[in-house]
């Protein structure tokens, strides 16, 4: 069982999983335990021979009920996949197994804020390669998705609207947009090739998506993800994370929207955050976002 | 004063029929999951398993 303690200096939850430290961590390629369980083959996660996208609760869960959720979402049964790679259709369906996830975690008395995330590479700490994403049921608000809504409060209207706006209408820092979304290198990006992907109407959550507008989502997501594996010509680490409307409060707050925060800053270095962004709080960038977006939209025109 | 989002179409944990070691619960019919059929089942160590799929697809 995990134990939150409250960080009065920083004013922030701090969660300690202590049974964390013996979870699996890079096992081998037959000891995978996201792959389907082959006969005659070691028993995995998945009991099954094969299967399209699976969600179980997490085996060494950072909450769990009745003080919030830990679940592992497998995209696929191949191994060696990625987010990217997937048909779109597997990616759209991705995007209904969130929403239903969203609505059904988001409904326990337990879960003030469903947040989605994937980490891919061990850049950013994997300690598993199958394409898998994971869902965090927080028993509450966490400070990142509230500092979102503190900003609606402060501008007097929703804050990722606004940026949008802005987006659109400047084009410098836009990587694409469709009926459905616009992707762009935020004004004041904190990681070098950071990148949102947010809803062109205002929807605060998953659940107020309709299927056309889901596809469109799947399709900016999938556009994004393998334009950032042509950038450097590598599997491109990031971390993603699915910020939305908390299930818990007054609702219709929120803006759906995705951010991407790849740690790379050239295809062999890293951006640490180090001195100033953990100590001082503030990001030091070595790459300007407008120069970041024109380099993101020739990648993601040369995948295609 | 907290609203809570209404519970799903097909609330986890209502199975009249739950049984241990990874045996599939119950299969349920489409809801607020779209095109996507799916599967409850229960591993051995009793934690949840939702097995996804699209309609009339299995690989």
């Amino acid at each position: 069982m995990s134990e939150l303690r409250f960080n009065e200096l920083r004013g922030e939850q701090v969660a300690y999983a202590i049974h964390r430290q013996d979870r699996t961590f890079l096992p081998d390629r037959d000891h995978c335990p996201l792959d389907a369980t082959r006969p005659g083959g070691p028993d995995t996660e998945i009991p099954l021979p094969a299967f399209e996208i699976a969600v179980f609760d997490n085996r060494f869960p950072a909450f769990e009920s009745p003080h919030g959720a830990a679940e592992v979402v497998v995209y696929t049964d191949d191994h060696d996949s990625s987010l990217g790679a997937l048909p779109i259709e597997r990616v759209e369906a991705l995007m209904w197994v969130w929403r239903h996830r969203y609505q059904e975690l988001g409904a326990r008395e337990d879960v003030h804020y469903v947040y989605i995330f994937e980490n891919r590479g061990v850049e950013v700490g994997v300690t598993l390669h199958h394409p898998h994403g994971q869902i965090y049921g927080y028993p509450f608000v966490p400070p990142v998705p509230a500092l979102e809504l503190a900003a609606d409060e402060r501008l007097g209207g929703c804050a990722v609207c606004s940026q949008l706006e802005r987006e659109l209408a400047g084009q410098e820092r836009l990587l694409f947009h469709t009926d459905a979304v616009a992707a762009y290198v935020p004004h004041a990006a904190r990681w070098p090739y950071e990148a949102h992907l947010a809803m062109r109407s205002h929807r605060p959550s998953l659940l107020d998506c309709d299927a056309v507008e889901l596809r469109g989502l799947a399709e900016g997501l999938r556009a994004l993800v393998r334009g950032y594996d042509r950038l450097f010509e590598r599997p491109m680490p990031y971390v993603m994370a699915v910020h939305q409307a908390p299930t818990t409060g007054r609702p219709g707050r929120g803006h759906l929207h995705l951010e991407i925060y790849p740690p790379l800053r050239t295809a062999d270095k890293l951006k640490y955050p180090a001195g100033s962004e953990q100590g001082a709080g503030t990001f030091i960038s070595d790459v300007l976002p407008e120069d970041a977006a024109d380099a993101l939209r020739q990648a993601i025109q040369r995948a295609g | 004063m907290n609203a809570k989002l209404p519970a799903s179409e097909d609330p986890a944990g209502t199975d009249e029929d739950e049984r241990g070691g990874s045996t599939p619960d119950r299969q349920e019919p489409p809801g607020t999951y779209g095109p996507l059929e799916l599967l409850r089942m229960h591993k051995a160590d009793g934690r949840a398993l939702i097995v996804y799929s699209r309609q009339g697809e299995s690989e």
